[in-house]
């Protein structure tokens, strides 16, 4: 089944490489991210899974053959693939495909991809269709296309097996039916040779013969009487002449006759002596035939095996130069297989251990990044009810931001804010702000003042973080009772306060060293205290905010917010400024951690909503708290604090905690301000005479030498039901009037006053009021 | 990054952006200087400067607390406009002397 496919390309992003690694089957053992990203499947999907899976129907199968040649004869192969994704896209790479060579012995194949430009994918896709169409003169060598020359060569490549091995036996045969039909013809130029021979011997013999029977001739003409004598003349010399005609036919000199007839008839030992000579010539030329008629076999014969020997060796060889392609390769250029790619297949190996090192990292890494993400989340979460309040943004530049931009609530409801931003960002920069998060959550929670947290958390900077680490950070705290906002600001850019119609209302510059950097002597406390009396917006941002640069390099500035708030409707500000900064940005990452938050604050004053008792009310228990603290322990201690955390444990007023840290706060303060201090109870001022009031509140409180104020907290039974009783005693100063007591006004269910001191009673179960 | 000593004074002279990717090679630079017994004073020149974050604040501090160590002042001239904001943000000038001086003249000056 051919799969689907579609014509959209995935180009592999510039520098990316794509690595797989693969046992000797081709099933899929290691991948790395930028190769999943690539062919769009998932790792398990990858995983245990056949190469051939991103096949493309593009691809030849001969390059698959070639690929596989290569790698399997631990030669490295590179060339271009088309790979087929999992969408049916595909995308074009320049592989680096070698053996993995573990002690020796090849464990699987790696493969290093990258991106390949242009111009090779076009060279090589052309290449590719005409390899596909069946031209003949295309073949791919150790991934390189190669364009044959030679048209033998071509006619070669493009033979099948099947015609191949065909060659090679009619080659074969063919040489064996020559031979045959050589030695044939052969044996018959050696059998008319020696029948020629042997007529000629037969002439010899009977020359022989006839020489034989001249020389009796010879004999009875001497012996017999004359007529006898004339008559055997006359038959010798007929022998002769015959004898004559006969040595002339066999090619034996027959001048050697002439003299024997040239002798007188008389001379009978002459003859006899010529004749024999003549005798012996003939013998001589019968040996000397029959030798050449033996050497003549002999050598037919050895001829005939050589032949046959050399003429089948040739036959094999054509045969194997047309059945065997390596032969066409050998008239071609090639590479051949030399040190320097050993070195290279070490070379990927190297690169591959490095790899997975690096990997292991950033899984590492990841995994760390992803605790001290989830970890931030957890920490950073706001008390909730405060998400109405607040609108606030974090945009980390990396996995983590160093930026931590969170609020919680007192037991008396005032809303602080902790905005810190750490020297650098990701995961130090996290740590070095996740302390924070706890102490100032811990310290709001009990009750303390921003002031007190400032100077705990530049402790703890100070204390347990390098030197460099310091953390620029704001502190608020928004008491929403009194209408007023109190700033520390440590390295922040200015906080800036709005109207509802946007016009600035008052700024907070940075007037102290960041969280850590001074010693906790050194350390300067000093907030800057604002009273607001209408409905307005707070705005605080990181200096990654105005530094945060658009595309261009131009920086997001403090004026764009200014002109923002002061063209924007209230409720949409923060959408507003959101969009503004991402149009900004325009989709480029921010080099630093972004964070801002809105406040919305308003002037009506809210108190907190009693809560349902879940409490047997016989289980006030017997318990009482008193403290005496004179001068020296008020200017530098916060009682309501401490007396809070008491009542916070305590089983029976654990609910009731926010509302007694309330009436505490209202009475404690009451007592010291109109008490001990004498100043008159600040209830409508504005913000400059709100700062006129703390600074002669600081003044006096400074200077306060006598008196003391004892507080008493336990828990009673009035008529059956629990409450508790709170008793404020002021000696050494003036007895306040106690009229500035709204809040416990409304809370307590009965208030005594007496000479020297207040009581008031607060039962536990609201409803009863 | 430049580094010139003249007469017990070590100038560090820092241009374009002097952020985290610095982080090393200042420090690389400034322990030699540090060590260095005849070395009163280390200036931190950022008129060229054109971006100075939080990693460069903390450079500074770091530098500033060693050389407190090693007995040796530091001092920062003529911050660029916005190296100053973010220096006046962080009030550092309560922490280093910043000082702002004419470019020394490229003649020697009569002793």
């Amino acid at each position: 089944m051919t799969p689907t496919t579609s014509g959209v390309e995935y180009r592999i992003p510039e520098g990316e490489v794509l690595v797989s690694k693969t046992d000797l089957a081709g099933i899929i053992t290691y991948c790395n991210s930028a190769f999943i990203d690539a062919c769009g499947y998932s790792r398990d999907e990858l995983m245990c899974a056949s190469h051939n899976l991103l096949r493309h129907p593009d691809m030849p199968k001969l390059a698959y053959t070639d690929l596989w040649h290569t790698i399997r004869s631990n030669k490295p192969w590179r060339g271009l693939i088309k790979n087929r994704r999992k969408d049916g896209g595909y995308y074009w790479c320049e592989s680096d495909i070698t053996p993995f060579i573990e002690n020796g012995v090849t464990t699987g194949y790696v493969a290093f991809r990258y991106n390949a430009t242009a111009e090779q994918i076009a060279k090589t896709e052309a290449g590719y269709r005409r390899i596909k169409q069946g031209s003949p003169s295309l073949y791919l060598h150790e991934g390189k296309i190669v364009e044959l020359e030679n048209r033998l060569a071509r006619w070669l490549n493009a033979s099948s097996i099947k015609f191949r091995i065909a060659a090679f036996l009619s080659a074969l045969f063919g040489t064996l039916i020559a031979i045959g039909v050589f030695n044939l013809r052969e044996a018959s130029n050696a059998h008319r040779f020696s029948v020629d021979s042997l007529e000629a011997t037969r002439m010899e013999s009977y020359a022989l013969d006839t020489a034989r029977i001249a020389e009796l001739d010879t004999q009875l003409a001497s012996a017999s009487s004359a007529a006898e004598r004339e008559q055997a003349e006359s038959t010798f010399r007929n022998q002769l002449t015959l004898l004559k005609s006969l040595m002339l036919q066999t090619g034996l000199p027959g001048e050697m006759v002439d003299q024997v007839i040239s002798a007188r008839p008389g001379e009978t030992a002459v003859r006899a002596a010529r004749l024999e000579a003549i005798v012996s010539t003939i013998q001589d030329a019968q040996q000397n035939r029959l030798r050449d008629l033996n050497y003549a076999l002999e050598k037919s014969h050895s001829s005939e095996r050589m032949r046959a020997i050399v003429m089948l060796v040739v036959a094999g060889m054509v045969g194997l130069f047309l059945s065997m392609r390596f032969v066409v390769s050998l008239t071609q250029p090639m590479r051949r297989t030399t040190k320097s790619l050993k070195k290279l297949v070490r070379l990927q190996q190297h690169f591959l251990n490095i790899i997975l090192k690096l990997e292991v990292y950033r899984d590492r890494l990841d995994e760390e990044q992803r605790v001290g993400s989830f970890i931030m989340t957890r920490m950073t979460a706001m008390d909730s009810g405060l998400d109405a309040q607040i609108q606030r943004y974090t945009r980390p530049a990396g996995h983590l931001s160093g930026d931590v931009l969170i609020a919680a609530a007192t037991p008396s409801d005032i809303v602080h804010i902790l905005l810190a931003d750490a020297v650098g960002h990701g995961l130090t920069a996290a740590i070095n702000v996740l302390p924070l998060c706890q102490t100032f959550y811990d310290l709001t929670h009990k009750g303390f003042g921003i002031a007190r947290i400032a100077t705990e958390l530049n402790r703890m900077i100070n204390l347990y973080m390098p030197t460099d680490r310091f953390v620029p950070a704001t502190l608020v705290a928004i008491d929403r009772r009194n209408r007023v906002i109190e700033v520390w600001n440590g390295g922040i850019p200015p906080l800036q306060l709005f109207a509802l119609d946007g016009h600035l209302v008052k700024q907070w510059e940075s007037c102290h060293l960041p969280l850590g950097i001074l010693s906790e002597a050194n350390f300067s406390v000093t907030t800057e205290t604002h009273r607001y009396l209408e409905d307005v917006q707070l705005c605080l941002y990181s200096d990654g905010l105005i530094e945060a640069n658009s595309p261009a390099g131009e920086p997001f500035d403090a004026a764009r917010i200014l002109a923002l708030f002061g063209n924007t409707p209230h409720a949409d500000r923060f959408d507003a400024l959101l969009g503004e900064l991402d149009r900004h940005l325009g989709g480029g990452a921010a080099h630093d951690d972004i964070s801002f938050a809105i406040v919305n604050i308003s002037s009506r004053i809210e108190l907190p909503a009693p809560r349902t008792p879940r409490l047997d009310p016989l289980a006030i228990g017997d318990w009482k708290i008193s403290s005496r603290l004179s001068a020296c322990e008020l200017k530098q201690l916060e009682p309501v604090a401490l007396l809070s955390r008491f009542t916070a444990r305590l089983p029976a007023t654990h609910e009731h905690n926010a509302t007694l840290f309330v009436m505490l706060t209202e009475l404690v303060e009451h007592a010291l301000d109109c008490g001990l201090l004498g100043l008159a109870a600040h209830a409508a001022m504005d913000s400059e005479q709100h700062r006129r009031h703390l600074e002669l509140r600081d003044e006096r409180l400074n200077a306060l030498s006598g008196g003391a104020i004892e507080i008493s907290m336990e828990g009673v039974s009035i008529g059956g039901e629990a409450a508790v009783r709170i008793r404020i005693e002021i000696s050494g100063g003036e007895q306040p009037d106690w009229s500035g007591i709204a809040l416990t006004r409304s809370l307590a269910s009965r208030i005594e006053i007496s000479e020297r001191a207040l009581c008031v009673c607060y039962l536990l179960d609201q409803s009863l009021l | 990054m430049k580094i010139r000593i003249e007469d017990g004074v070590a100038r560090i002279t820092m241009s374009g952006r002097f952020d985290f990717e610095l982080q090393h090679a200042f420090t690389e630079a400034c322990a030699p200087l540090l060590l260095a017994r005849d070395l009163r004073a280390i200036e931190v020149e950022l008129g060229g400067v054109d971006h100075l974050d939080s990693s460069a604040l903390g450079m500074l501090v770091r530098l500033k607390v060693r050389a407190i160590g090693a007995n040796k002042s530091v001092t920062l001239l003529n911050p660029s406009c916005i190296a100053s904001h973010v220096l006046e943000i962080a009030n550092f000038n309560h922490l280093f002397t910043i000082r702002s001086q004419p470019q020394e003249p490229s003649f020697a000056l009569p002793r």
